[in-house]
């Protein structure tokens, strides 16, 4: 038995876990009362587990923002979080909606406490109509799962994102995603017909039409929600165009002497009128880091991967096409094997992290035009940085590249990790300079926005508080960083805190990785 | 119970009473670093799907262990631990929640085919019971109980059910040699609950002509409960005595139909010297087939059919990452039987297998969840137009069998009505002989 008394600090033997803050809270009570006491925790231990994501921000970051949440809720539908809403707009209470938590900018941490509302809970697929090419989805399906059960059924779902094993459809919503399949198919903001929303003040809305286009006169409602990040209201329900499955699905892959020649090859490819399923491409630091980890990859420059779907007979003629393209830029092409396990492999882009451990990603768009460019940016930026990492991404349309360069960090050491952060902060600017843009902006990023829009932030900014005049709804995102003093960040401000942290960060002894006693399998 | 477990004097747990995870780390330390926090993992959790909480997600137990061995940081040290605390909002983190979090898994090993970062779960979540009960983490009281019940001599199964009625079934019926070459190892749960499997395996084994015998009475429980909750303190002494046992009878192939047993018999080698061959009865009998020793005469009755396949995680999915998966053996035998020409599958079969819900003990820790689990199974089972549900594990279908039956109750007022039987691969020979 454990002698309570001599417990080290950080725990504590208590047995009741609801009741280990404040047992007859008044929020607690008014919570369960709407979705029942299975579905609402305000055990330290579940404030815990709901108050971070992939990034792993130190315990510090709480001097900026109470990241832990009051109390946790599962709702079952949107009933449920029509109610919740309308308790949190009386009582001024923020709301943190989240899906699958694997988008690294703090989307679903809270800002200023008060309730994250876990969508995984609605995890239903509602209707999959085969008649008129749609799926009716609650927001917390996953996206690997969403993805098999349609190709069960004969039918495929345009694009996921590349965490599709972890993410959920409405957290890709909520980030305006691109990802594996949008070369052909778009992003998710051409995948939707239609959405359901719980508004900040519980008022539950239909954005578009589930049968047809929503592509007529009148405001695109939609669109709005599309990369809110929760910013604007809750998403309860989706409705995605679905397409019938293609006869079949074949990957390719190509192997480069560099990044440079495979860039080239990529451009050469989206100017013309072959269309791949989905492009994607690693430098050879990707593969060299893979072997560090104890697995079987190769030693190549670069690896460039097409995946073809369709009729068989097209893609043959297709592939045959893309093959002569590539060779021109020195390409020698992979077994199917090789370009079968590629493929596999597309849910596991940071394997890597072991090494540090840790992982930071920079994610940026950039034209196809500059490829080869913004690639020796990103290699050159990491070699300054004296980080150890690769460059890689996909081709989300013929003009934009998805560059998620990544880089291994130590999260053991605070200010290495810490410096490091300024990674992010630098490929941002290089995109900028080649024409691009950052991705999403979350909770740290919020200064981009204006370089990005301009004048148009101050529109945003109309939007936001005409539909959540309270700021209850994930405050502290996208277009505001204020922190919980009440202290706004200006842009310029975060910016300079970056900067000064990639000069720490260059001053630093380069990163080793260092592998402990782990077998691979 | 609680004297004799005294007369043990070795019990870890009141020797160190004092937990202090942050100097004591956990084995896998590493793992835990390296996990990226995907949330791959609760894609397949079976415990997951049917709760939803993140505190019973790989993911988010890997993040309470980082959590709980995390040194204090720098925050907390200049300004102190409470003050940091309600900075922070974070609060202390209750070490019995912890636990009963960590023990709410069936130890299914799923999450392993998925993780990003290659932590072997099939070994983790064992191996941290292990360290949490090491370091007077008290686990789940009806372990403890079962622990108890192993270790007292009246009883030596986790059941509390006499000595003298683990043969009671085959005394009589069946005079087995005091020496043989085959070693039927019967286990806990078939000797005592699911006695069909033992009597179908008993017909099955001397219909072949197999020169074989059992511990009897000797037989003592294999200590799977002990080593899935963490008390591992005396799996040595079961091992020797089992492994003595097994010796004095001169087996040289040991045979059980109870993956749970055939786990833990394999572990055996790592605390004793074995000299056997250790064989599930599904590839015996695999072997018999091949060898034409059974002769089946009777067709599988058709009002019965089609049948579906699930395969037990532990003789499938983990037994793969221990060195060899049983997964054709049993399919080979079905497609044996007359009348049975064709068999379903889950859609997630064989390494992604999902749990029928009765694994890890978790049945002593919240058996209503490992019903919604199993429930879940049965209407897929349903859905595929099954009439019967085979498995290869005791286990399992005493599960499987609670679950429709939980199902049959829930349905009593509705008009649908559906049928299933659930059997053991060996309970489907046996009728066609
Ligand atoms: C290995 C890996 C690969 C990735 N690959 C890609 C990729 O190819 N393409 C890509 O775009 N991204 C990618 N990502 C980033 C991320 O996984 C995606 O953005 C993903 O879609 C996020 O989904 P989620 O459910 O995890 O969202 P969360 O992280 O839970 O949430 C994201 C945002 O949406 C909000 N939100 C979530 N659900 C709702 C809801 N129901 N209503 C209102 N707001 C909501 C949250 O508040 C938050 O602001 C990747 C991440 C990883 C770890
Ligand atoms: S072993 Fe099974 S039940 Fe346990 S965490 Fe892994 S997938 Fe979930
Ligand atoms: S799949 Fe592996 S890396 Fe991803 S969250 Fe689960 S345990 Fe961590």
């Amino acid at each position: 038995m454990i002698e309570l008394n001599n417990l080290p600090n950080e725990v504590e033997n208590d047995s009741n876990h609801s009741k280990d803050r404040d047992a007859t809270s008044e929020i607690y009570k008014k919570l369960a009362n709407i979705v029942g006491e299975e579905r609402v925790s305000e055990s330290n231990l579940d404030r815990l587990l709901y108050s971070h994501d992939l990034a792993p921000l130190p315990k510090e970051i709480s001097l900026a923002f109470k990241t832990v949440p009051d109390i946790v809720v599962k709702p079952r539908d949107a009933t449920d979080v029509s109610r919740i809403m309308e308790y949190a707009v009386k009582n001024n209470v923020p709301v943190t909606p989240r899906g699958g938590a694997t988008w690294a900018f703090g989307g679903v941490v809270p800002a200023f406490g008060g309730i994250v509302l876990d969508m995984g809970s609605m995890q239903e697929i509602l209707e999959i109509n085969k008649e008129n090419l749609f799926v009716t989805v609650e927001p917390g399906v996953n996206w690997k799962k969403l993805y098999d059960t349609l190709l069960n059924k004969d039918l495929l779902i345009g694009a996921y994102p590349s965490s599709a094993p972890g993410a959920s459809v409405g957290g890709w919503v909520n980030t305006g995603g691109v990802g594996v399949g949008s070369y052909k198919y778009g992003g998710i903001n051409q995948l939707i017909r239609s959405l359901e929303v719980v508004l900040s003040d519980g008022t539950i809305i239909t954005t578009g039409c589930k049968n047809v286009l929503n592509n007529s006169s009148g405001y695109n409602l939609t669109d709005l929600f599309i990369g809110s990040e929760g910013t604007l209201g809750i998403i309860t329900k989706v409705i995605l165009k679905v397409f019938p499955a293609p006869e079949e699905i074949r990957p390719t892959s190509f192997v480069f002497l560099d990044l440079e020649e495979a860039g080239k090859a990529i451009h050469a490819l989206t100017r013309t009128n072959i269309t791949p399923y989905h492009i994607a491409f690693l430098d050879g630091a990707h593969f060299d880091l893979l072997r560090e980890l104890g697995k079987n990859a190769p030693k190549v420059g670069a690896m460039v991967n097409i995946i073809f779907g369709g009729d068989s007979k097209i893609i043959d003629i297709q592939e045959k096409a893309t093959e002569k393209i590539m060779a021109k830029y020195g390409a020698k092409k992979a077994t199917k094997e090789f370009a079968d396990h590629e493929w596999a492999e597309r849910f596991f882009e940071s394997r890597a992290r072991r090494l540090g451990p840790g992982l930071l990603v920079g994610e940026s768009f950039c034209p196809v035009s500059q490829i080869v460019e913004m690639s020796k940016r990103s290699q050159d930026v990491l070699k300054k940085l004296k980080m150890k990492g690769a460059v890689v991404g996909i081709i989300a349309d013929p003009n934009t590249v998805l560059f998620m360069t990544y880089a291994i960090s130590n999260e053991h050491k605070l200010i290495k990790s810490m410096a490091s952060m300024a990674l992010v902060k630098k490929l941002t600017d290089e995109a900028f300079k080649v024409g691009g843009r950052p991705g999403g902006f979350g909770l740290l990023f919020s200064g981009n926005l204006k370089k990005i829009h301009g004048k148009g932030v101050f529109v945003m900014d109309d939007i936001k508080s005409t539909l959540d005049p309270h700021y209850i709804m994930n405050p502290g995102k996208l277009i505001e960083s204020t922190t919980r003093f009440g202290i706004p960040i200006p842009g310029f401000a975060m910016a300079v805190g970056m900067n000064i942290l990639a000069i720490m960060k260059r001053m630093m002894p380069a990163d080793k990785t260092v592998m402990k006693n782990h077998e691979t399998k | 119970m609680k004297q004799s477990r005294k007369k043990d004097g070795e019990n870890p747990k009141q020797k160190e009473p004092k937990p202090n995870l942050v100097r004591n780390k956990p084995p896998h330390l590493d793992d835990i670093y390296a996990c990226l926090q995907c949330g791959y993992c609760a894609s397949v959790c079976p415990v997951y799907r049917e709760t939803g909480w993140e505190s019973l997600t790989p993911r988010g137990k890997v993040y309470l262990l980082k959590h709980l061995i995390a040194k204090d940081s720098f925050f907390d040290k200049i300004l102190g631990k409470k003050a940091a605390d309600f900075l922070t909002g974070r609060g202390r983190i209750s070490l019995e929640e912890a636990m009963t979090k960590i023990y709410t898994c069936t130890l299914c090993g799923r999450c392993e085919t998925i993780c990003h970062v290659d932590i072997d779960f099939h070994k983790y979540w064992e191996e941290i019971r292990k360290w949490m009960v090491e370091n007077g983490i008290k686990p789940p009281q009806n372990t403890i109980d079962m622990y108890n019940n192993i270790a007292n001599e009246e009883y030596k199964n986790p059941f509390m059910e006499p000595v003298p009625k683990r043969d009671e079934w085959y005394r009589d019926d069946y005079r087995l040699p005091e020496k043989a070459d085959i070693l039927y190892f019967i286990g806990c749960m078939t000797s005592y609950h699911e006695y069909q499997i033992l009597l179908n395996t008993l017909k099955i084994f001397t219909s072949a002509g197999l020169n074989f015998t059992t511990l009897g009475t000797d037989e003592m429980c294999c200590g799977a409960i002990n080593t899935m909750s963490g008390q591992w303190d005396n799996f040595k002494t079961i091992a020797e005595n089992n492994v003595r046992q097994i010796e004095k009878r001169g087996a040289t192939r040991v045979v059980t139909g109870c993956p749970a047993c055939y786990r833990a018999l394999k572990k055996y080698r790592e605390f004793v010297e074995c000299n056997f061959k250790l064989l599930h009865t599904t590839e015996l009998v695999a072997e018999l087939i091949e060898e034409g020793k059974l002769k089946f005469t009777k067709e599988f009755k058709e009002k019965n059919l089609p049948i579906v396949y699930h395969d037990p995680c532990e003789l499938g999915r983990i037994s793969d990452y221990e060195g060899k998966g049983i997964f054709e053996a049993p399919r080979y035998i079905l497609k044996n039987i007359p009348g049975i020409d064709n068999i379903l599958e889950f859609s997630n079969n064989r390494m992604d297998s999902v749990c029928c819900g009765g694994g890890g003990g978790l049945r002593a820790v919240n058996y209503d969840l490992t019903m919604e689990i199993t429930l879940r199974k049965i209407d897929e089972a349903i859905e595929l137009g099954a009439k019967t549900i085979v498995s290869a594990c005791p286990n399992c279908k005493a599960q499987m069998s609670d679950g429709v039956k939980a199902k049959k109750e829930k349905m009593i007022n509705s008009e649908e009505k559906f049928k299933m039987k659930v059997m053991d691969v060996l309970d489907v020979v046996a009728k066609s002989l």
